[in-house]
């Protein structure tokens, strides 16, 4: 099974801004969108094994601070799960960007928080925003800044799709990021809204905060 | 907090404002409050305070230009606006080259370029002269962070905090290395430092409260015992203002007992509840409000939609 992700430019955007916003921290959230069951269309190259599409439509920013607290992380979770059923939707993955720029990988912390995510949907995948493409990107000479990771269940953990590290399988699986999200990006930034974006924890700390962000992109 | 904030908005929006003749006075003011508060707004300190620095240096009398410098560099370098932070370090080490503050901006000059052995053999130079250092010693911990090396920062941050036990800043910073890695045990040990040396603070409690939750029950429940017991010291010291001291009181409630309210012999938690659905009735946005009911009608501490909140607390 090699599901093929979608992820719409509002989700992207607000993983972006959202580790704008905390330049110095990791952060992390919640991807929300839906799971359609493809089949492989008659006469394609693919067999004709069943291939999910998964639609990434937004992400809600969780934390900016002492990510793995539980009290913090379980009501995040318990309340987004609550919002997605509201909009008719799912909960469908788990974005992460590292504090330090030099680190590449999901690590240990990361795939904690995205095994509970699978553990309510085998479709859920991970997003790490890919630091070592950050500079191309808002040079806007790329439109590539997001790593998918994929848990293929069983033994097996979480592996970066389109090759993993160590000439290990990678996952199988392929990402479909919103083109033109670069020049979005900047713009936005530039007028400083990332500022604007507001996660859970904000919110803890200031109930009249809004961490779903609805119009914000 | 909420004061701090607007402060800084009202300096920010002065600058916005203000003519060119006044232009050099707001920047000064933002920046000085920017160092009383002990804020870090790196992004607005390096554009304004290069400003600042680039056109009115002349206005600032000895001691203010160097902190002002000592300030811009620092933020250029959160930033990463190198070639800025590089020229204003290379002015202070000439300015002060026998002055271990200098040595720092130095240290973390040479860090941000990845430099990382010339960095260490800095700080391991002054270190020879200065072993006390305790600015330097804490960049030691800052050189293993910013390299990845989590369990190497841990052991500086242990053998620095063995000489200089009352140095809370330091408590905090090697519990949240241990959290980082998933040492909650460990982490624990270092709030429960914290709060010694800060007896009155909310947030201590609530952080110490939250590692031990996350930590798991323990054996025979005394994990989840003491979060609970530092959790109800949180939301009285607060007088049940503190979301998360609410929160967490819920929910270590519910880890103790399962849901219905059996191990919340004294209705603390359901107090707790019912104030969270008070405080989101009256403060959070009108969407937020059933999202928080439906989860404390999950740990069983609130009854059905519809029934009113507890009466309310003074």
């Amino acid at each position: 099974m090699s599901p093929a992700y979608t992820v719409d430019s509002k989700a992207l955007l607000k993983i972006l801004l959202h580790a704008a916003k905390h330049p110095s921290h990791s952060v992390n959230g919640v991807l929300l969108g839906s799971v359609a069951a493809a089949t492989g269309e008659p006469g394609s190259p693919r067999e004709s094994a069943a291939q999910p599409a998964v639609t990434i439509v937004d992400a809600i920013p969780l934390f900016h601070s002492f990510l793995s607290l539980a009290p913090a992380l379980e009501a995040a979770l318990f309340q987004v799960d609550t919002y997605a059923r509201q909009r008719g939707c799912e909960v469908v993955g788990y974005y992460h960007a590292n504090e330090r720029l030099t680190d590449l990988e999901l690590g240990p912390v990361a795939r904690k928080i995205a095994d509970r995510i699978q553990q309510r949907n085998q479709h859920a995948c991970a997003l790490l925003v890919d630091n070592a493409k950050l500079g191309s990107f808002v040079q806007q000479k790329s439109q590539d800044v997001l790593q998918l990771w994929t848990r293929e269940g069983g033994a097996r953990g979480w592996s970066r799709a389109g090759g993993g590290s160590g000439g290990g399988s990678g996952s199988s699986a392929r990402l479909q990021a919103a083109a033109g999200a670069a020049p979005l990006f900047m713009g936005m930034h530039g007028e400083g809204r990332h500022t604007r974006l507001h996660d859970f924890d904000d919110h803890l700390n200031d109930l009249s905060i809004d961490w779903i962000n609805a119009d914000l992109v | 907090m909420g004061s701090t904030k607007k402060q800084l908005e009202q300096d920010l929006a002065e600058l916005e404002h203000v003519g060119t003749s006044g232009r050099a006075e707001a920047l000064r003011s933002y920046l000085r409050l920017v160092r009383e508060l002990k804020v870090r707004d790196s992004e607005n300190v390096t554009v304004l305070g290069e400003e600042l620095l680039r056109k009115h240096r002349a206005r600032l009398g000895a001691e203010e230009l160097w902190l002002t410098m000592e300030q811009v560099a620092t933020a250029a370098l959160d930033c990463r606006a190198l070639p800025l932070a590089a020229s204003i370090v290379t002015q202070i080490c000439e300015k002060f080259p026998e002055s271990l503050r200098a040595a720092r901006m130095m240290e973390m000059l040479l860090e941000a370029r990845g430099k990382y052995e010339d960095a260490s053999k800095l700080i391991q130079k002054h270190l020879e002269d200065a072993p006390d250092c305790q600015m330097l010693l804490k960049r030691q911990v800052a050189l293993e962070k910013s390299q990845g090396n989590v369990g190497a920062a841990i052991e500086a941050l242990r053998k620095y905090v063995d000489v200089f036990q009352t140095d809370r800043e330091a408590w905090e910073e090697l519990g949240s290395l241990y959290v980082q890695a998933q040492m909650y045990a460990q982490a624990a040990a270092c709030y429960e430092e914290v709060l010694l040396h800060a007896p009155a603070s909310i947030a201590a409690y609530v952080q110490l409260a939250d590692v031990l939750y996350t930590a798991g029950p323990g054996p025979a429940g005394a994990n989840s015992r003491a979060a609970r017991t530092h959790y109800a010291a949180a939301v009285e010291l607060s007088g049940g203002t503190n979301a998360r001291a609410l929160y967490g009181l819920c929910a270590v409630t519910a880890q103790l007992g399962g849901l219905r309210g059996a191990a919340d012999p004294d209705g603390l938690a359901a107090a707790a509840a019912a104030t969270l659905v008070q405080r989101y009735a009256e403060e959070a946005p009108a969407h937020l409000l059933p999202l928080a009911q439906e989860m404390l009608r999950a740990q069983g501490l609130t009854g059905k939609a519809g029934k009113t909140a507890a009466s309310p607390r003074k």
